[in-house]
């Protein structure tokens, strides 16, 4: 059995709300199903009214493209009457119609993420599309002029992995306020080959930004999903802090596991807010925290190497990538200026 | 007649009445006021100064000299600081 200490949960502080599944953008290791939800901003008032009475004090929202969600104004709006701290994550295409709803809501901001695929226009736009990059740094000098803070996130792939110190060197000298690296987490066996780490690799790239992290004053990390060999609480989801609101309205453990593509388990999905209070779900979203904590100390106990990196332990055990083995996956779009293509057929 | 353009490595974008550049070689940020902003515009349309004073004088109550000089000091700056080059 798992020692005590690792049972216990913490109150639930944050929630990361999925606005929509919408995005402009079409990134290859994008692990959201590639659809148009919008979360209902009805329902999404009522679960932050229950969320502050029940002591969260911060939201972060994500998506698709939070930008694209049409109440996107309203939503900053309510979140900052209703007293929270808010951030959000962005890849910028948008953000200058944000402009009116931040200045008027700058004390609740905590942060704008933005996301990039590396540190020069080439290797960002082979990703995202031509004119991604001046379309995010023509956001940032926006940040800059009026005083929003902002950091950003890089998915870290075969592709970009070599970048991080040039990433950290970048982002330090335009005035951001952390650079958080990721793990790609596959959708697909192709992307797992094409575009995933191996474990050492994995180590390696969390050196080099802790590395960073030494000589620079911004903060450079690896956010959750980073190597953690040792039982124990990896995340702030699993520790019970943050939970999430997807965009079809249902509370879930982890925003990571959310409207997973090619996923089949929904094991994470807890309950239809419609139908459900606040905390009657943040209960049930701690149960299962508990038993997550509890399933991952076991295998690492066990000697299961894929415990040792808490997300991709989390996608495997929650049936995220059942698509080993399946006849249909879902894929994002191929590019032209990929130099060797992924196979758009997959095994069966 | 001089005809300058923005430099390939800048990127800029408009606030209020002002514009905000940023440098993304040497990673610095600018702030041009109402009439800098003004002047940037024109210079994106591909007008040469002379072009740029002439539509300033038509815009603005001012003295075309006085246009002229602070046309020139503008785009002599912009040009010291690599945010814009003749074309």
């Amino acid at each position: 059995m798992p020692e005590a200490a690792f049972s216990d949960v913490l109150p639930v502080k944050r929630l990361t709300v999925g606005l929509t599944n919408l995005c402009n953008l079409d990134c290859d290791y994008c692990l959201r199903v590639a659809e148009t939800q919008h979360l209902d901003f009805d329902l999404l008032h009522k679960v932050l009214r229950q969320a502050r009475d029940y002591g969260v004090t911060a939201v972060t929202y994500t998506g698709g493209e939070v930008l694209l969600h049409p109440r996107f104004q309203d939503v900053l709006r309510c979140t900052a009457e209703l007293g929270f701290s808010y951030s959000f994550v962005t890849n910028g295409w948008y953000f200058p119609k944000a402009v009116p709803v931040l200045r008027e809501t700058k004390t609740a901001l905590y942060r704008i993420f933005f996301s990039l695929d590396g540190p020069t226009e080439a290797a960002h736009d082979a990703v995202r599309g031509k004119g991604s990059f001046r379309k995010l740094m023509a956001a940032v000098a926006l940040c800059r002029f009026y005083g929003f803070p902002f950091g950003i996130n890089m998915v870290v792939t075969k592709r970009n992995v070599r970048s991080i110190e040039a990433m950290a060197v970048l982002w330090a000298r335009l005035g951001a306020d952390v650079v958080q690296f990721m793990h790609v987490l596959p959708t697909s066996e192709d992307y797992d080959r094409a575009l995933s780490l191996t474990p050492d690799e994995r180590r390696a790239a969390e050196q080099e930004a802790a590395a960073m992290n030494a000589i620079l004053k911004m903060p450079v990390q690896f956010a959750a999903g980073h190597s953690m060999p040792v039982p124990g609480t990896p995340c702030v989801s699993l520790s019970g802090e943050t939970v999430n609101l997807d965009c079809r309205g249902r509370l879930t453990l982890c925003c990571n596991l959310s409207d997973f593509r090619n996923a089949v388990g929904e094991a994470d999905v807890i309950a239809d807010m419609r139908i459900t209070s606040f905390r009657e779900a943040c209960e049930q979203v701690h149960r299962l925290a508990r038993f997550q904590r509890e399933r991952r100390n076991a295998a690492l106990a066990a000697g299961d190497a894929t415990a040792e990196f808490p997300c991709h332990f989390c996608i495997a055990t929650f049936g995220k990538t059942t698509w080993q083995g399946s006849a249909l996956v879902q894929l994002g779009r191929a590019r032209a200026t990929d130099s060797k293509p992924l196979p758009r057929s997959v095994s069966v | 007649m001089t005809t300058f353009r923005p430099h390939p490595s800048v990127v800029s974008t408009e606030v209020e009445d002002a514009l905000v550049i940023l440098h993304l070689d040497t990673k610095r940020y600018y702030t041009l006021n109402s009439t800098g902003a003004t002047i940037w515009r024109h210079l994106t349309q591909g007008k040469a100064e002379a072009e740029i004073v002439a539509a300033l004088a038509a815009e603005y109550d001012a003295d075309e000299a006085h246009l002229a000089d602070s046309t020139r000091r503008l785009l002599a700056q912009l040009e010291a600081a690599a945010l814009i080059e003749r074309v």
